[in-house]
């Protein structure tokens, strides 16, 4: 079938971009920890400060006398100066003063937005200066640019940032708004597993599938990608964004003050702030050792690897659900990857390669640095762009984290596009009315994998009005779902008849941060069968009514077709209906409906037969006026 | 004949860039097979597909527009999802055999028309399965769902070939009924699927 052949040109000026000539880097602005890492002769590498350092912890002091202090420096600082010294600056990027991750981390810092703000602020340097997110991100990505003109010698003239691969539309905008004002050109945001793949030198030369499993500081997240021909596929993703490395540390810490007679520190914020620290510094030399020695004060206690992994084994076991929803979601097993990639400082300790090893059934790769992976694949990526031009980039299929659908009759969810579907993509379903000269549509969009709306998270509601009125099940909407390649989806609604049309526009996963996602993904299983049950009841009750109403206005207008004993046994069918109509039994309510419809199937032909020969004798009506 | 928006030389049919490098419009109307620009048949090469697939994204896909004039953002976008609508039904040989037949006017997924065209027999065993089904998975009784799934599975492929033998016969009621078939299969799986991961995460 030649004809069905597309012809396919090469895509030419259209997507010329700027070739870029001078040093770029790569830049990885993690929750804890960022780096910067370049490309020199061929490596990329990770640059270092003068104390030979590549980690620079991403933590900002304010100072009462106006200087800004970032890095280990200021992380000092934290304990005396909590509110002026900020960290963790990253879980606040795009969100508003209302977001739940913004109410959630504020504990330590003193916030100036208001309710309703669209972005957060924090007040510091004594109460003298309010700063967004952004200039906090700003502060560190200047320090990690200087790091770079000191160390390749030089102008700077780009930079790849990484973000997390389910970061939306507003918290990939605040970043590459950090990058601006820290005075960087930011060539490209790269999702974080992405960049690592590509530091395994996973490029457009390789093939395969590949998990990365992300454990960070405070965050976990799992991507199945795939590689082939050029283009990185994002298969499926998951996580859970209130779990990682620091959980171990207070998992240890807990032990330890247990021992020591203050099981929650008794509010001793230093106290408790020491013996975390003393916990992860342990916990980091359990690593290559069997055993090492607490002292905090007074206090010695010997600490084993077993105990450790004893500790965490139950915080490392949340990572498997996740894991397995995100192989599902991408219709694979253990044996179909190529490989497994650790992404994280918390992947060094044993227990997690060994878990990792046990969950996907092969020895996973771990010869790069896990804290450095993402940033010396991003700098491979800026090295990509500056150097050979925009036609040997690899390409990124994103995914969408969470259903979207439509509310129907009864609060059930119409799912119109399944999670994980690839973007941009679109989707048509065609709606008809419940009602009798129902003369419009409300529309409610929803995002969520739960059965019911009301579970879901409501993104827009709209009308479609002016309906043609006509009995229920006549007229038909069709609607369609666009979501573009930013994630940003656009509803269409039309009925079919009088070409009425009426659209809204959403940004499906803005301010829907990666707990409520995680939330709803949760939720969505373990309420799995009791959804089940109430969508099914709710169909049927939904059902009831209508045929119960159809039934009733039917013997209203046509009873003389009725024969015999008839009516009676279509009454006795709706007086059982209605009687179970009420009740929590589904199936029990299906079969009176089934029950109802045989009673009355022969009236119903007999009314059809009726509405038939009075069209047909309308028309001749017609014709006769024609021919006068 | 059709002429460039960009440049205005003259395109023919199905021409996706014009010599001037502008994306063109897309065609509207086409089916998913004409999309990927594949024969309109059932027996297609996943492989093949995938490779067509990805060569189409590569050039079409927004990320190569991103600085390029609106219009061509625009077309662009409306290309890819053109093309990703189409490789979604047509990677999945159910839904492709669905799809094909829905273009000769038979609407397999139609709930009403559900049972239709099967065999009464068939429905009373499906029946007595899924409440099996029910009552292993209130039993918790692990062994028994593990092999009613793997059984499952073996019936769900028997009938996937007899689909794609029903194809090359050109026997189109075999694949209505096969298909109609595997929709209770598959709702019987996912059931199962379901329950284990509810219990995995209990």
């Amino acid at each position: 079938m030649p004809e069905a052949l597309l012809q396919i040109g090469e895509p030419g000026q259209s997507v010329a971009k700027s070739a870029c000539q001078g040093r770029v880097v790569g830049i990885d602005l993690g929750t804890t920890n960022s780096l910067v890492a370049a490309v020199e002769g061929g490596r990329p590498h990770c640059l270092a400060d003068p104390a030979g350092r590549t980690l620079l912890p991403s933590v900002v002091h304010y100072a009462d006398d106006g200087s800004i202090i970032v890095g280990r420096e200021a992380q000092r600082l934290a304990a005396r100066f909590p509110k002026d010294t900020i960290s963790s600056v990253k879980r606040f990027m795009g969100r508003g003063a209302d977001d739940a991750e913004a109410r959630r981390t504020m504990t330590p810092f003193e916030l100036a937005s208001q309710p309703g703000d669209p972005v957060v602020r924090f007040r510091v340097a004594g109460g003298q200066r309010e700063v967004t997110p952004i200039e906090v991100s700003a502060e560190i990505l200047r320090v990690l640019g200087e790091r770079a003109r000191q160390a390749l010698g030089g102008q700077l003239e780009g930079a790849v940032i990484t973000v997390p691969a389910y970061f939306d539309d507003a918290q990939r905008q605040a970043t590459k708004d950090a990058g601006r004002l820290a005075g960087l050109e930011v060539l490209r945001l790269l999702n974080e597993p992405t960049a690592a793949a590509l530091a395994y030198g996973l490029d457009k030369q390789s093939q395969g599938t590949f998990a990365v499993f992300d454990l960070g500081g405070g965050t976990f997240d799992i991507s199945i990608l795939k590689l082939e021909d050029g283009v990185f596929e994002v298969k499926s993703t998951g996580g859970d964004s209130a779990l990682g490395g620091d959980d171990f540390d207070r998992a240890l810490a807990g032990i330890l003050l247990g021992e020591m007679g203050r099981p929650d520190g008794g509010g001793d914020r230093v106290l408790v702030r020491t013996v975390i620290d003393a916990a992860r510094a342990a916990k980091e030399r359990l690593t290559p050792e069997e055993a090492t020695e607490v002292v905090i004060d007074r206090f010695r206690r010997k600490v084993t690897r077993a105990e450790l992994e004893a500790a965490i084994r139950p915080i490392l076991e949340r990572t498997s659900g996740p894991c397995r929803r995100a192989l599902k979601d991408a219709g694979l097993t253990p044996a179909d990857l190529d490989g497994v990639i650790l992404v994280g400082g918390a992947t060094r300790t044993p227990l997690v390669r060994q878990h990792v090893r046990a969950l996907f059934g092969r020895e996973p790769l771990g010869d790069i640095d896990p804290d450095e992976v993402v940033a010396l694949g991003a700098a491979v990526q800026a090295d990509l762009l500056a150097g050979s031009g925009p036609r040997d980039d690899v390409l990124l299929l994103d995914v969408i984290p969470l259903s979207l659908g439509l509310e129907m009759m009864g609060g059930v969810v119409e799912k119109v596009i399944p999670r994980n579907t690839t973007i941009p993509c679109g989707a048509k379903q065609v709606f008809t009315t419940f009602a009798d000269k129902q003369t419009g549509f409300d529309l409610h969009v929803v995002q969520g994998e739960r059965e019911l709306a009301s579970q879901c998270r409501s993104l827009a509601r709209f009308f479609l009005k002016g309906l043609p009125p006509a009995p229920a099940g006549v007229v038909r909407a069709e609607v369609t779902f666009l979501v573009d390649a930013d994630g940003i989806l656009r509803v269409t609604a039309r009925e079919q008849s009088t070409g009425q049309e009426a659209s809204v526009e959403v940004k499906p996963s803005y301010g829907l941060s990666e707990d409520e996602i995680e939330r709803m993904l949760r939720e969505s299983y373990e309420h799995a069968d009791e959804d089940v049950r109430v969508r099914l009841l709710t169909e049927q009750r939904v059902e009831a009514e209508r045929i119960l109403a159809a039934t009733r206005a039917a013997l209203a207008a046509d009873g003389q077709l009725l024969a015999g004993d008839e009516r009676a046994r279509i009454e006795q069918a709706i007086a059982l209906l209605d009687r179970l109509k009420a009740g929590l039994d589904g199936g029990a309510i299906r079969q009176a409906i089934e029950a109802l419809d045989q009673a009355s199937q022969e009236f119903a032909a007999r009314r059809m037969n009726q509405v038939l020969q009075r069209e047909m004798t309308g028309k001749r009506i017609d014709e006769v006026e024609k021919k006068l | 004949m059709a002429a460039c928006w960009s440049c205005d030389a003259p395109t023919g049919e199905r021409v996706v860039f014009c010599g001037c490098g502008a994306i063109q419009a897309p065609e509207r109307g086409l089916d998913h097979f004409a999309v990927l620009g594949v024969p309109r048949r059932f027996e297609l090469d996943a492989r093949e597909l995938e490779k067509r697939y990805k060569e189409l994204t590569r050039k079409l896909h927004p990320d190569r527009f991103a600085r390029a004039d609106a219009r061509a953002r625009r077309y662009s976008l409306e290309r890819a999802t053109q093309v990703n609508d189409a490789y979604k039904v047509l990677r999945s040989p159910v839904r492709r055999a669905e799809y094909l037949l829905k273009l000769e006017g038979i609407d397999v997924a139609d709930e009403k028309e559900g049972g239709k065209g099967l065999d009464p027999e068939f429905l009373m065993e499906v029946m007595a399965e899924r409440e099996a089904l029910a009552e292993a998975r209130a039993a918790g009784a692990r062994a028994q769902l593990d092999q009613m799934g793997a059984k499952m599975r073996a019936r769900r492929e028997a009938a996937m070939a007899k689909v794609a033998q029903g194809f090359a016969r050109g026997d189109r009621a075999a694949v209505e009924r096969e298909l109609k078939a595997l929709r209770y299969y598959d709702r019987f799986l996912e059931e199962l699927e379901e329950h284990e991961e509810a219990a995995a995460h209990a």
